[in-house]
C-alpha cells in the first residue's frame, strides 16, 4: 500500500486506482456469486445435462450434518429379562451396567449424540440421530459385551458370563481397586489360573480388547481378587461398571423401533434459519441507514461471510448441527457485525478529531487500524474459550465450540479484510463525499447521534 | 499544550452517562434480581402450590414419561397431526399433566413428553418423580392410556386400531454432561482471566471475570423466576453468555488501556473515574448497537412460536441484557473501584516510606 499519508495531507490519496477496482469488484462479485448459487438448490435436482451425460452433485447446505434435536434419527425399547434376579438393587444395578456399557458402545460406533434411559421397570431406551436403518441399530446392540482373562500365552482363563459374580469399587489400603468377586466356578477356575500364573500378568479383555493387565503376585483360592491400579473412585467405579456389563447375560429383546422426527419439532431449524435471516437482514439495513457507504461494504462483507460460512459448515468434518452450534452461529453473526461497528466507530472519531484537515480516507485507514487491538483481544479470549469447549465439553459442548470457532475466526477475517477491501474499492471512486460515508460533523452538537 | 488539559477534552466525548459518580447504586439493580430469584425459589419450593420446586427441572435432567400413541386405519401425522396432537394434549392437560415436547415417530405416531408433575385440586402440585410415588405415576399413566385410546375411537370410530403406551422415563442428560460443561466452561474462563491480565491489566481481568459470573447468575436469577425449564439447551445457553459477555466488557478495557497511554504520555494525572467515563461514553454507541442487533436475531427467534425455541432464546436475551448492563456499568465501576484502592494504597507506602526514612 502506498500509505505515505501525513497530518498536512488534503489531497486524497486511494489504495486502488479506479482500473483495479472495477476489475477488483467483478472478480470478487463473480466469486461470490457462483459460491452463493452452489448454496441452496434453485429447482431440487441434484443433477445437471450437458450433452446426454448426467453429472451429480451435491447442494453445499444439504451436506451439513445435523443432529438429534434438529434432524432426528431412530429409536428401540428393548426388554431387559429381569426374571433371574432376586432383588430389586440386584435389577437395578444391572440394568445400569447395561445401559452404560450401551452408551459406551454407541459412542465407540460413533454415535455420539446417542441417548440410553431407563423406560419404565425393566426397559431400556435408546435413541441415536442420523441413523436411517433399523437392522443396523438392533445388530448394533443386539450382542452383549463378554469379559475374558486371558493368561500371558493367550488362553482365556475365565469367562466373564460364566465366572464372575460382581465387580465392585472399594478403597483397599487407603487406594481405590476394583474388587472382583467369583462364583463358585469361578473360584475354582481362578484358582487353578493363578497357580499357573504367579508373577506373570493375567489379562482382562472387554469385547476382545484389553483393559487392564494385572501381575499376579499369589495364588488366590478364596474367590476374590483386588485390581489394584491408580484409580480414583471415578475411574474403578466406571472399570467395574464395565466389569459388570460384560459378566451379566441380561438378555435384551428389542420390542419396539422406529425412525422419530427432531426432538425440538418440526419446524425448528427452518425457523431458525428463518430467524437468522430476517435478522441479518434488519442489521443490514441499519448499517447502510447508519453508515451509509461503509454500511454497504460491511453489508456485502456479511453477505460473503453467511456464504463462506455455509462452506465451512459443509466442509469441516466435525460440524453437526445442534441447536447449541446454531446459538453459536447467531452469536458469531452478532460478533461480525460487532467488529464492523467498531472499526466505523473508530473511523467517525478519527475524522472528528481530525478536524477539516483530515481526509476521509486517512479517517478510514486510521479507524481500521485502532480498532485492530479491541477486535482482536475480544476475540482472542473467545477464541480461547471455544478451544477449552472443545477439548473438555461433552459432545453437545463440542459442537457449540466448533462452529462458534468457525464462525468467529471467519468473522475476524470478513471484518478486518474483506470489509477494508471493500471500502479501498468505494473509496477509489467516490473519496470526497463526507454525506456518502456518514462522516460530515459540520454542526457541533451531531457529534454522536444515537 | 495548556495545563487545563484533561482527558474529556483531549479525547472530545460528550459525557452522557456519568459511571463512576453513581458506582455503589450500579449494584442494586443486579442484587435485586438476585435477590427476588431466591425468594421466588423459595415460593415455589413450599409444598401446597402449583409449582413443584425451586426450579423448573426438565425431563432432561430429572426424568418424565413418555407416551407413543400408535393409530392404524386413520392418518395420525399429515393433516390430521395438529388435531391430534391438541386431541393428546388435552387428554394429558385433564390428568394435570401438561407436555413438554411432541415429535412423529415412524409413519403412525405421535410421541409426547411430559413431567411426572401432576397439578392436583386446588391448583397443587405434587411431583411424582420419587421413588414412592412412583406406583402412583404408573397408574396415573395407564389412565392416560386408556383415556386417549378411548378419545381416538371416539373421534375416528371403532374401525381403526389404536395404542397408547405411557412409560416412565429416566433422566437423559448424564451427571457427565453437567460436570465436563462445568469444567470445561471452569477452565475458558480462567483462561480468559490469564489473558486478559496480561493484555490489559489484573484489575480489568478480575472486572471481567466477576461480570461473567454476575451474568450466569443473572440468567439463572431469571430462569427460576419465570420458570423456564432446565434442560440441555439451557446449558448451552449459559456457555454462549460467557463467551459473549467478556466480549463487550473487553471493548471498554480497550479504551481504558487506550486513555491511560493519552494520560501518560500527555502527563495527566490518572483520575480513575475519568478514565472510566470517559471510556465508558465512548463506547456507548457501539455497545448499544451490537446489543441490539444480537437481541434483534435472538428475540425473532424467540417470537417464531416453537416453544422448544423460545425455551433457548429467553435465558439468552436476559443474559445479553445483562452482559450489556454489566460492561457498561458493573465491570468499569469495579475497575475503577480497584484502580483507587491501589493509588491509596501507593500513597500509605509512600508515606510511610517517608516517614521511615525520617
Amino acid at each position: 500500500m502506498q500509505n505515505k499519508s501525513s497530518e498536512k495531507q488534503v489531497k486524497e490519496w486511494h489504495v486502488f486506482s479506479k482500473k483495479t477496482a472495477i476489475i477488483l469488484s467483478v472478480a470478487i462479485f463473480i466469486f461470490v456469486a457462483t459460491l452463493a448459487v452452489f448454496v441452496f438448490p434453485l429447482n431440487g435436482k441434484d443433477s445437471f445435462n450437458i450433452s446426454n451425460t448426467n453429472y451429480d452433485f451435491f447442494w453445499v447446505s444439504k451436506a451439513i450434518k445435523l443432529g438429534l434435536d434438529v434432524e432426528g434419527g431412530m429409536y428401540a425399547v428393548y426388554e431387559a429379562d429381569i426374571s433371574v434376579f432376586e432383588s430389586e438393587e440386584e435389577t437395578e444395578s444391572a440394568l445400569e451396567g447395561t445401559m452404560s456399557n450401551l452408551q459406551s458402545l454407541l459412542f465407540n460406533e460413533g454415535y455420539t449424540e446417542a441417548t440410553v434411559t431407563k423406560q419404565g421397570r425393566n426397559q431400556i431406551r435408546v435413541e441415536v440421530p442420523s441413523i436411517e436403518d433399523t437392522e443396523h441399530l438392533i445388530s448394533l446392540l443386539g450382542e452383549p459385551a463378554v469379559l475374558e482373562f486371558k493368561d500371558s500365552s493367550g488362553t482365556v482363563v475365565i469367562k466373564g458370563g460364566e465366572h464372575l459374580e460382581r465387580a465392585t469399587a472399594m478403597l483397599y489400603e487407603g487406594q481405590y481397586v476394583i474388587s472382583l468377586k467369583f462364583n463358585q466356578l469361578g473360584t475354582e477356575a481362578f484358582a487353578k489360573a493363578t497357580e499357573a500364573n504367579v508373577g506373570k500378568t493375567i489379562s482382562i479383555n472387554i469385547n476382545g480388547e484389553e483393559v487392564m493387565a494385572p501381575t499376579v503376585n499369589s495364588v488366590i483360592s478364596d474367590g476374590n481378587a483386588i485390581i489394584q491400579g491408580n484409580y480414583t473412585y471415578q475411574t474403578a467405579n466406571d472399570m467395574a461398571t464395565k466389569i459388570n456389563a460384560g459378566t451379566f447375560a441380561v438378555k435384551l429383546s428389542p420390542i419396539s423401533t422406529a425412525s422419530i422426527s427432531p426432538t425440538l419439532g418440526q419446524n425448528a431449524l427452518l425457523y431458525s434459519i428463518i430467524a437468522g435471516a430476517i435478522g441479518l437482514f434488519i442489521i443490514m439495513i441499519f448499517l447502510i441507514i447508519y453508515y451509509r457507504g461503509m454500511g454497504i461494504a460491511a453489508t456485502i462483507a456479511l453477505f460473503i461471510y453467511t456464504i463462506i460460512l455455509m462452506y465451512l459448515l459443509a466442509l469441516i468434518p466435525w460440524v453437526q448441527l445442534t441447536l447449541p452450534s446454531i446459538a453459536g452461529i447467531i452469536l458469531s453473526i452478532g460478533m461480525a457485525v460487532d467488529a464492523n461497528v467498531i472499526i466505523f466507530e473508530r473511523v467517525k472519531e478519527e475524522k472528528r478529531m481530525g478536524g477539516l484537515g483530515k481526509g476521509i480516507s486517512s479517517s478510514i485507514q486510521k479507524g481500521f487500524s485502532k480498532g485492530l487491538p479491541a477486535i482482536i483481544d475480544g476475540n482472542v479470549t473467545t477464541i480461547l474459550g471455544s478451544i477449552v469447549m472443545i477439548i473438555f465439553g461433552a459432545t453437545s459442548i463440542k459442537s457449540f465450540g466448533i462452529t462458534l470457532l468457525i464462525g468467529i475466526i471467519l468473522s475476524m477475517f470478513t471484518a478486518i479484510i474483506i470489509t477494508k477491501l471493500l471500502l479501498n474499492i468505494l473509496l477509489s471512486f467516490n473519496s470526497e463525499s463526507e454525506k456518502f460515508y456518514a462522516l460530515s460533523f459540520k454542526e457541533a452538537n451531531n457529534e454522536k447521534t444515537k | 499544550m495548556k495545563k487545563q488539559n484533561s482527558l474529556i477534552n483531549l479525547t472530545g466525548t460528550k459525557h452522557k452517562l456519568s459511571i463512576f459518580k453513581n458506582s455503589g447504586y450500579w449494584f442494586i439493580l443486579p442484587l435485586a434480581i438476585i435477590f427476588v430469584g431466591l425468594v421466588c425459589g423459595t415460593i415455589y419450593s413450599q409444598i401446597g402450590n402449583r409449582y413443584d420446586g425451586f426450579a423448573n427441572i426438565g425431563i432432561d435432567f430429572k426424568g418424565g414419561s413418555v407416551l407413543t400413541v400408535e393409530m392404524n386405519g386413520a392418518e395420525m401425522q399429515g393433516n390430521n397431526r395438529e388435531a391430534n396432537y391438541e386431541l393428546i394434549a388435552s387428554i394429558l392437560g385433564q390428568n394435570g399433566l401438561s407436555a413438554a415436547s411432541d415429535q412423529n415417530s415412524g409413519s403412525d405416531a405421535i410421541i409426547v413428553r411430559y413431567q411426572n408433575s401432576v397439578i392436583g385440586d386446588n391448583n397443587i402440585t405434587i411431583d411424582y418423580n420419587t421413588s414412592e410415588m412412583a406406583e402412583e405415576m404408573v397408574a396415573i399413566n395407564n389412565t392416560v392410556e386408556q383415556q386417549v385410546e378411548d378419545a381416538f375411537i371416539i373421534k375416528y370410530g371403532p374401525t381403526i386400531q389404536i395404542k397408547a403406551n405411557a412409560e416412565m422415563i429416566n433422566a437423559t442428560a448424564s451427571s457427565d454432561l453437567l460436570k465436563k460443561a462445568a469444567l470445561s466452561v471452569g477452565i475458558a474462563m480462567l483462561l480468559m482471566l490469564i489473558y486478559t491480565a496480561i493484555r490489559f491489566d489484573l484489575f480489568s481481568g478480575i472486572a471481567a471475570l466477576s461480570m461473567q459470573i454476575n451474568d450466569i447468575i443473572i440468567m439463572l436469577s431469571f430462569v427460576i423466576i419465570f420458570r423456564i425449564q432446565i434442560n440441555s439447551s439451557l446449558i448451552a445457553g449459559l456457555i454462549t453468555i460467557v463467551a459473549y459477555s467478556i466480549n463487550n466488557t473487553l471493548l471498554i478495557f480497550d479504551r481504558v488501556r487506550d486513555n491511560i497511554k493519552l494520560i501518560r504520555t500527555q502527563n495527566l494525572k490518572l483520575i480513575p473515574g475519568e478514565i472510566v467515563d470517559t471510556s465508558v461514553n465512548q463506547c456507548l454507541t457501539r455497545a448499544l448497537f451490537t446489543s441490539v442487533t444480537t437481541l434483534l436475531t435472538i428475540s425473532i427467534l424467540a417470537c417464531m412460536g416453537i416453544k422448544s425455541l423460545s425455551d433457548f432464546a429467553l435465558p439468552i436475551i436476559f443474559g445479553v441484557l445483562s452482559g450489556l448492563y454489566s460492561s457498561l456499568f458493573l465491570a468499569p465501576s469495579i475497575w475503577g473501584l480497584l484502580m483507587i484502592a491501589k493509588q491509596k494504597n501507593e500513597i500509605k507506602k509512600a508515606k510511610a516510606l517517608k516517614a521511615q526514612k525520617r
